[in-house]
């Protein structure tokens, strides 16, 4: 096992002494900030002055010099390296793990633009947990052609042995993390929901923790919005999804095990929220109760916080051979023995096939319009749009419907003669497994390379609960694309993240 | 947190033994390390000896440090029992299953815990990646895990998490205390005469040393050092933290907290008249000349205790 950082161990105390150095903060040596030569800057403006919001973080930070930068960001690393703030990279040495970069600058969100944001959030998963009970349920918007009915029936996360299951309250995604862009004229569009395990969360806390220690100056002028609640709100919508009669439920974590890729957020999560972290070792069922082996003996579980995919919860159902899951847990959950958050089956909702009649399924289950737009999508397995794809590899970003961490997929504008020629091969086998979206020129965020300011490429994962009422943490996980001209944040490929703000109010000042 | 899952309470039990033992290694290395310069000149061969005895308090190891050299012997040791590649008993490897487990149960550990362990693996991960050598990192790999320790003390609540921990630190502690006593002590018990006296009392007061006892000795017997002493002393002391007599009664009262007034166990049993022994036959066992058959005995009775808390606690 080893730990990839970007430098050399050095001891915490070293490091914190070095922050008590008295700051060398030049205004002769500010380095400068250039906004995005394309696409949308969030914090720059043209002529690369801070946009309103920003002022003060970038005052700030200009007052500091490259060195005291420089000393801060080793603690900062030093940081997440001593708290083992890791995620495990599969395909490598078998347990490595590696830090997610962090950079310092925050993105901001002014609390206006966070209302509306909000509430196209709600509505969005509002229509989806309609659409996943309609789908389970009555079927009415396939079979009034809302959504084709093969379409869905054909999707892998379609679970068919799950029709007629109805949980509690209705609520198929009791966490929802939907992935945002700003487009070019600096609107919010959906990239895509995710609706089955969605990740993250833990680094938009500890990220929170991290630079009110590291950099405390630049929170001197913002009213910005706490997101430690998390854990409380989470535990508040798990337990009122509790079966009915449980005065007091007992709330467990579901993890894969110490070697899964977000092992640290399910070990934070269960942490944060004072409740076990189970392996389906740990689980047990008879006559259709879940218990858990306990130094007790057993005691019951009431919900369960599944960080496993459906595949393999449970082998009596789904993949006979999974030693992750839990024989007999489904068949629990359909007695209404235990909830399941989220619920089996809700990744339908998440199939990036599915994705494009979104707004449909808004309109037809709430009748209202969409709040937040989202980018046009070509889907494979129409033969036009196949055809379309197919001569347009160059110009398109295209992804498998069922892949997600940036695996499988083309960014065409990027990508070289030999690597689309190669995929154009691969698609041509099975093109109704690809969806295709035109390249966002997403925006970009002023960001720390290490010698200086530049822009780099920026999404945003904010999460969703849905409990007694639909909440969505004000905040979430902001991705930064490192790589100059990259366009893929993803974690797994060299993304790292920032502290996302959200304001109570604008500016205090 | 009132539930604490069977596997979680074994990971914390094993965090513990493997904390314990990384401890006892860096402190049976330093006292190694002391008795090699202190006796190389008066008697090489017993500070080879001394290394090579490494491996009766951890059975199962590779046998090390058999050289004629004492410089060739020390090295091998300090590399061995420290960074341990290929040794499945060194402090390296001691911390890394620690680590492994800490990370199995950290919503049982506060932040300030796990961080300790991590930065102490991360030490060893330096030095096993050769950037720092086993000299250097020797102290500090000690200093770091006294600072676990201490950390674990001041900030653990005490639940049932903190008494499984206990009870795998006290019982892996008497495990080792009585196969170094197993193993150093009879030699010096039997011909006490045949050897130079500053050799013997060097030999003796490492015996002490690696059971982190010489203060604590000489607290209670003064200057005076013999053999039976040490062995009444690290056998029957009720007070000494790494007395057999004082880490069983600790195991006593951690299951009896763990049972809370509940049915008596296999293990509370075994564990109790292991304690009574200690306390009400102390003249018979110091009686008896078959100093190794008793120490194996006991050492199969905390084994004994150890597959019964894994039978009630672990495989639930």
């Amino acid at each position: 096992m080893t730990i990839r950082t970007v430098g050399r161990f050095r001891r915490f105390d070293a490091a914190c002494s070095a922050l008590d150095r008295p700051a060398i903060a030049c205004r002769s040596m500010a380095l400068p900030w250039n906004a995005a030569p394309k696409g949308y800057d969030e914090a720059l403006a043209g002529d690369d002055s801070a946009r309103g919001l920003y002022r003060s973080v970038v005052e700030t930070l200009g007052a500091f010099g490259s060195e005291d930068i420089l000393r801060r960001e080793e603690l900062q690393e030093v940081s997440l390296v001593n708290q083992g703030i890791t995620f495990t990279v599969y395909g490598e040495e078998e347990g490595t793990e590696r830090t997610f970069p962090f950079d310092f600058v925050p993105r901001i969100i002014g609390s206006d633009e966070w209302e509306l944001l909000e509430q196209g959030l709600i509505q969005r998963v509002t229509a989806i947990n309609l659409f996943l009970e309609d789908v389970y349920g009555d079927q009415r918007c396939l079979r009034e052609g809302v959504v084709p009915f093969d379409l869905v029936l054909s999707r892998s996360d379609f679970r068919r042995e799950l029709i007629g299951t109805r949980p509690r309250h209705g609520v198929f995604t009791h966490i929802t993390g939907v992935d945002l862009l700003r487009g070019e004229q600096g609107e919010f569009l959906v990239l895509e929901d995710n609706c089955r395990c969605p990740s993250g969360v833990s680094y938009v806390l500890e990220n929170r923790n991290l630079l009110s220690r590291v950099f405390p100056e630049i929170f001197a002028n913002y009213g910005v919005r706490p997101v430690d609640s998390y854990p409380q709100m989470l535990l508040d919508a798990l337990t009122f999804a509790a079966p009915r009669g449980r005065e007091r439920p007992s709330v467990a974590v579901l993890t894969p095990g110490l070697n899964n890729s977000a092992y640290f957020e399910h070990s934070f999560l269960a942490r944060e929220m004072g409740v076990p972290l189970v392996e389906g070792r740990d689980l047990i069922v008879e006559n259709d109760q879940v218990s858990m082996r306990t130094t007790r003996g057993r005691q019951r579980v009431d919900v369960l916080y599944r960080r496993v995919d459906d595949a393999f919860l449970d082998p009596v159902v789904f993949n006979a051979g999974s030693l992750l899951g839990v024989p007999g847990l489904i068949h629990a959950w359909r007695a209404g023995n235990i909830t399941i958050a989220n619920a089996p089956g809700a990744g339908v909702a998440d199939d990036k096939s599915v994705y494009p009649w979104m707004p449909d399924i808004i309109r037809f289950f709430l009748d209202e319009e969409p709040l937040l737009a989202q980018v046009h999508t070509w889907i494979g397995r129409k033969p036009e749009d196949a055809a379309y794809i197919r001569d347009h590899l160059s110009e398109l970003v295209v992804k498998l419907t069922d892949g997600a961490g940036g695996y499988g997929m083309l960014v065409g504008p990027t990508a070289s003669k030999e690597e689309i020629s190669e995929f154009a091969a691969v698609f041509a086998e099975r093109p109704e497994a690809y969806i295709a979206q035109p390249l966002v020129e997403f925006s970009s965020h002023p960001t720390w390379t290490g010698d200086g300011y530049a822009p780099r490429r920026v999404d945003m994962r904010p999460f969703v609960l849905y409990g007694e009422s639909i909440r969505v943490l004000p905040g979430g996980l902001t991705r930064v694309a490192l790589q100059e001209g990259s366009y893929v944040v993803n974690s797994s490929q060299g993304g790292g993240s920032k502290d996302t703000w959200v304001l109570a109010e604008e500016l205090l000042r | 947190m009132s539930v604490m899952l069977s596997r979680s309470a074994e990971n914390i039990y094993w965090m513990g033994r493997y904390l314990e033992r990384g401890a006892n290694l860096c402190r049976m290395l330093q006292v190694a390390e002391q008795l090699t310069v202190e006796i190389r000149g008066l008697a090489p061969e017993e500070a080879v000896r001394f290394w090579a005895g490494f491996a009766d308090v951890y059975p199962g190891s590779p046998a090390v440090g058999s050289d004629v050299d004492v410089d060739a012997a020390r090295m091998a040791g300090l590399h061995a029992w420290l960074l341990g590649q290929g040794n499945t008993l060194s402090v390296a490897t001691s911390i890394h299953h620690a680590r492994e487990n800490a990370r199995a149960i950290r919503e049982y550990l506060t932040r300030e815990v796990f961080e300790q362990i991590n930065e102490c693996w991360l030490r060893l991960d330096a030095g096993l990646r050769g950037e720092a050598g086993p000299d250097a990192l020797l102290g500090q790999v000690q200093q770091a895990i006294f600072g676990i320790g201490g950390t674990i003390s001041r900030t653990l609540i005490r639940d049932e998490a903190w008494v499984f921990l206990d009870v795998g630190v006290m019982l892996e502690r008497v495990y080792r205390v009585l196969l170094l006593l197993r193993h150093r002590l009879p030699a010096l018990m039997a011909t006490p005469n045949d050897i130079d006296i500053p050799v013997h009392h060097a030999l003796l007061r490492c015996v002490l040393r690696s059971a982190g006892s010489l203060e604590n000795y000489r607290r209670v017997h003064g200057a005076a050092l013999t053999p039976r002493q040490v062995w009444s002393f690290l056998f029957f002391d009720p007070e000494s933290p790494h007395s057999v007599a004082f880490g069983v009664s600790h195991m006593q009262e951690d299951l009896t907290q763990i049972e809370r007034g509940g049915v008596l166990t296999d293990a509370a049993m075994q564990v109790g008249r292991l304690a009574s022994q200690l306390r009400y036959e102390a003249q018979d066992l110091l009686g008896r000349h078959d100093f190794a058959a008793v120490c194996d005995g006991l050492a199969a009775d905390v084994d004994r205790i150890h597959e019964s808390l894994t039978r009630l606690y672990f495989t639930v």
